[in-house]
């Protein structure tokens, strides 16, 4: 044992400068170790780290796109009382978001009361009610005739909702209230594309299909993850995946995106709408 | 007997003592909780101080009308990190984004936007400010799609194709920069820890509301 601990070493060093000097390879690069850039890690934000539009820009690019205004289309504001779980509410609370929204940008002032007061009773029943200033039906009352003072008070609404689920670090309710006006905000899509053939509402609908991935995952860090959530994401998973993989959709480049060279297929829209529709119909219920 | 009642009141008196000590409140941990004169803890006044800057950001948007706000929260940390926020657009609309940067009170941060997010390879820079550190920025999305167009103009590509560029989402990423850790000792535990270096930065996004009255 002695001998090898003695003859090892001396191997090793004969192995090495046996050869003589040791010569550096002549395709060494030098690097100068102060100018390596420090690596940037990617951080998961804790928060829902997300910016969608307002329920007032969407309906009013739907309305733009040639969606004509039925009272039928929107989740009836007396179906408020129907919600009993805190996910339903939530949800309806985004819904009746953009509902409100599509009677605003529409001018369907007393229709909009009716989703004004249903989403106050929503909030409250979420705890949200400090979103409402006390005053705010009677300034909507009062100003029923001025589309662009109730469109100020909607405005008031979306700041007063950001700032108390900042404040309050109420991000899971945050997502599920996202969740609800994505949900709402695609089915009018949908039904604007039956009505108009347009390619501009092909490429906001595929756009917006992509956010659900990011409300899909946002559904998925709510730590209570109930039945109700579960059934949420993997339906607006099912939705974004089926986009995915459209054969119209499989093959384009990040450039046709960009271009905005997205075109589904009639049997490919009919598809995805038939999965909006189900997926509506089931949380408004 | 005499002398068991005795030890009984002593055992007693120990037992009182020793209840009223246990609540005394800890001064030590009240002290570090309350922090300020206001008597929030230090978190707390710190939210509350982004509070006004979000008023401030969301004022900045005029003439736009507001869409969304972000508050980005970060720790400062002895490596680089990224936080990103994805913001979502309708197509075709003009909107304005701002920044307040006053809550960044330590090093300053880089902001870059990208028309895809961190895990795509070939995304395009569309807006960078390198050092931001208290004070206000601003940009538009006109702004925006002018990079993305220089972007595909020098692949060649026509100049009707890059009147079709669309911009439905943009990536907004905050990259903190690595400080050195500092140390303090933990007055509950006296255990050393890392001191607590926290930052944010607001951001809002408007859009222009020129639609026709009815």
């Amino acid at each position: 044992m002695k001998k090898i601990r003695f003859v090892l070493p001396a191997l090793l060093y004969f192995v090495l400068f046996s050869c003589g000097e040791i010569e550096e390879p002549v395709n060494t690069i030098h690097i100068d170790e102060d100018v390596l850039p420090n690596p940037t890690i990617i951080e998961e934000s804790s928060d829902f780290a997300f910016a969608p539009p307002s329920p007032l820009e969407i309906a009013a690019f739907f309305k733009q796109a040639g969606l004509t205004y039925d009272p039928a289309k929107l989740n009836p504001a007396a179906n408020k009382d129907r919600y009993q779980t805190k996910l339903k509410k939530s949800v309806n609370f985004g819904v009746y978001a953009t509902d409100l929204a599509t009677c605003v940008v529409n001018n369907k002032i007393s229709d909009a009361q009716g989703y004004l007061e249903a989403i106050q009773y929503l909030a409250e029943e979420i705890g949200m009610q400090n979103i409402f200033e006390q005053s705010t039906i009677s300034k909507f009352k009062r100003n029923i005739g001025n589309a662009d003072s109730i469109e100020g008070i909607l405005t008031q609404i979306q700041v007063n909702t950001v700032e108390y689920i900042e404040l309050n670090g109420k991000d899971d309710l945050e997502v599920i209230y996202f969740a609800g006006a994505w949900i709402e905000g695609m089915y009018l899509g949908t039904l604007t594309l039956m009505e108009q053939d347009s390619k501009n509402i092909v490429q906001q609908l595929a756009s917006q299909i992509e956010f659900g991935n990011r409300i899909a995952k946002g559904l998925e860090s709510i730590e209570d993850q109930d039945p109700e959530i579960k059934f949420v994401r993997e339906n607006i998973l099912e939705i974004v995946n089926y986009y995915k993989d459209c054969e119209s959709v499989k093959n384009l480049t990040e450039e046709d995106i960009d271009l905005g060279r997205i075109e589904l297929t009639s049997a490919e829209l009919n598809s995805i709408s038939t999965l909006i529709v189900a997926l509506r119909t089931d949380m408004i219920k | 007997m005499m002398r068991l009642n005795s030890k009984f009141k002593i055992l007693t008196l120990i037992l009182v003592v020793g209840a009223l000590v246990s609540f005394v409140p800890d001064q030590k941990g009240d002290k570090k909780k309350k922090s300020s004169k206001s008597g929030l803890d230090a978190a707390s006044e710190f939210k509350s101080q982004v509070a006004g800057y979000r008023k401030d950001c969301k004022a900045a948007l005029k003439p736009y009308r507001y869409s969304f706000g972000r508050t980005t929260y970060f720790n400062y940390k002895s490596y680089n990190t990224l936080k990103e926020v994805e913001v979502a657009l309708i197509l075709n609309s003009s909107y304005k984004f701002t920044f307040n940067a006053e809550g960044v009170t330590v090093d300053p941060i880089q902001v870059k936007v990208y028309n895809k997010p961190s895990n795509y390879n070939k995304r395009i820079l569309i807006y960078e400010k390198n050092s931001a550190s208290g004070g206000s920025f601003e940009f538009t999305s006109e702004q925006l799609v002018e990079k993305m167009k220089e972007h595909y103009k020098e692949k060649g590509l026509s100049d009707y194709e890059l009147d079709k560029i669309l911009l439905s989402k943009v990536y907004i990423d905050y990259i903190i920069p690595a400080i050195d850790e500092e140390f303090e000792e933990d007055s509950e535990t006296g255990r050393r820890k890392v001191v607590t270096k926290r930052g944010a930065i607001v951001f809002a996004s408007g859009y222009e509301n020129l639609n026709m009255e009815d």
